[in-house]
């Protein structure tokens, strides 16, 4: 996958009318979207379509683009906007995240079997308490904690400020916490075995 | 940062869908933001001096130099603050926005206010209702060309507060349009600059948040 500062560069050369770039953008954007739109949806072909969507948009914008501004917070903003009105014209409930297809997710094939039954166990409990949270301070903390985005671009996405979203981070992180009864590097090593998983599951 | 595995059928249709439906680079929307940008200003102007061009009535020259200046330079700062996205392709923050949409109106009619008390001989007289509505409806006329100009700039770029940057952006094409009638209007009257010359910048400010919303917002 493409670092995101090459993202840059290549929506910056799409913009100025080089076509090859856009496939640059896909392979970079369109598996970060989708894994953000299917938690967000639970539904893999309307993820698809949204994925889809997003791209499209990206492109009948392409001159719009600012040089030197950032195309990852603007590609999710746009994917969490097409979310939104579709789901409001199709009256879908925004739903929570499914623990049970998440949770395979959240471990490690590699780990042994006692660690992974109980990865699996708290990574489920995790989700659970995730789906509970009231959804301005899942979706920061999903944005920041899973998908990497910093506080300012969570903010930008977001359309709030970077208080606002340090705070619904921090509350989420906090409410997690509490709920599991974790130390507080419990949470974060959680979500880097998701990250590690996911990568790989990205590369296959 | 989570990735999931997509069908490479997905990527195809994708770059396929792309490849059918040309969209302009940037040369080709910097031109037609500049051709927009130039309608607009002629179109303003062409009314302006259709309609007569200055008319200092009793005022003083002063009054209405120091005035204009001043309303210009609040129709710059409106638009910097509602047109310009800074390095960000989400734009400015919403309290941003919303402060150009609300705070224009109100810094227009103060910066009226400080000078007509310094030159009292420059009040006049309320004028007859039908001269609010004429004026009013000008002040709106004034407002549709940097209106449709910012808006066509702007279409469908917005995916985060749409409602907001429409405002901001009615009140900038506003307030270009009380710089237009305070030059061409005589009538220095509080009540009528309140009613006919700042009222339509909150009104376009209003019209600028619906149009947002349908035209400014990303649509499927």
């Amino acid at each position: 996958m493409a670092e995101p500062n090459h993202l840059n560069v290549a929506m910056d050369r799409y913009a100025e009318g080089d076509e090859a770039a856009f496939g640059v953008l896909y392979d970079g954007l369109a598996p970060r979207l989708f894994g953000y739109l299917l938690r967000q949806t639970r539904d893999h072909a309307r993820a698809e379509d949204l994925v889809q969507q997003t791209m499209l948009q990206i492109h009948r914008a392409r001159g719009r683009f600012i040089k030197g501004s950032e195309v990852v917070p603007w590609a999710f903003a746009i994917a969490r906007r097409l979310m939104i009105d579709g789901m409001r014209r199709g009256k879908r409930e925004v739903l929570a995240n499914d623990p049970d297809d998440a949770e395979a997710d959240m471990v490690s094939p590699d780990a042994p079997a006692d660690q992974l039954f109980e990865a699996a166990e708290v990574a489920g409990l995790l989700l659970k308490e995730l789906a509970k949270l009231p959804e301005s301070q899942r979706v920061a903390f999903d944005l920041v904690k899973r998908e990497g985005l910093s506080m300012a671009e969570a903010a930008q996405v977001l359309g709030t400020t970077v208080s606002a979203v340090k705070l619904r981070t921090h509350r989420a992180y906090e409410a997690l916490r509490g709920a599991l009864g974790t130390a507080p590097g419990k949470i974060d090593k959680l979500l880097t075995t998701a990250k590690v998983r996911a990568h790989e599951g990205g590369r296959s | 940062m989570s990735s999931t595995r997509l069908p490479d059928e997905l990527r195809k249709r994708v770059l396929e869908a792309a490849t059918r439906e040309p969209s302009p680079d940037r040369a080709a929307v910097r031109r037609s933001i500049q051709l927009a940008s130039a309608v607009a200003v002629l179109s303003c102007l062409g009314l302006f001096v259709a309609l007569g061009g200055v008319h200092l009535g009793t005022r003083p020259t002063q009054v209405v130099a120091l005035t204009t200046v001043g309303w210009l330079l609040i129709a710059f700062a409106a638009t910097w603050g509602a047109f310009g996205r800074g390095r960000s392709m989400l734009g400015r923050p919403a309290g941003w926005l919303l402060v150009v949409a609300l705070a224009t109106a109100p810094t227009f009619l103060s910066w009226f206010l400080m000078w007509t008390m310094m030159w009292p001989e420059a009040s006049a007289p309320v004028p007859a209702f039908g001269i609010h509505l004429a004026c009013f409806t000008t002040t709106i006329v004034f407002s549709l060309s940097p209106l449709v100009a910012f808006v066509v700039a702007r279409r469908g770029s917005d995916p985060v507060h749409p409602r907001a940057t429409g405002a901001a952006l009615g009140a900038a094409a506003g307030a270009w349009a009380g710089v237009m009638i305070d030059l061409h209007c005589p009538v220095s009257a509080t009540a009528h600059v309140l009613v006919s010359h700042v009222a339509p910048i909150v009104f376009l400010a209003i019209a600028g948040a619906w149009l947002g919303r349908r035209v400014l917002g990303i649509r499927n």
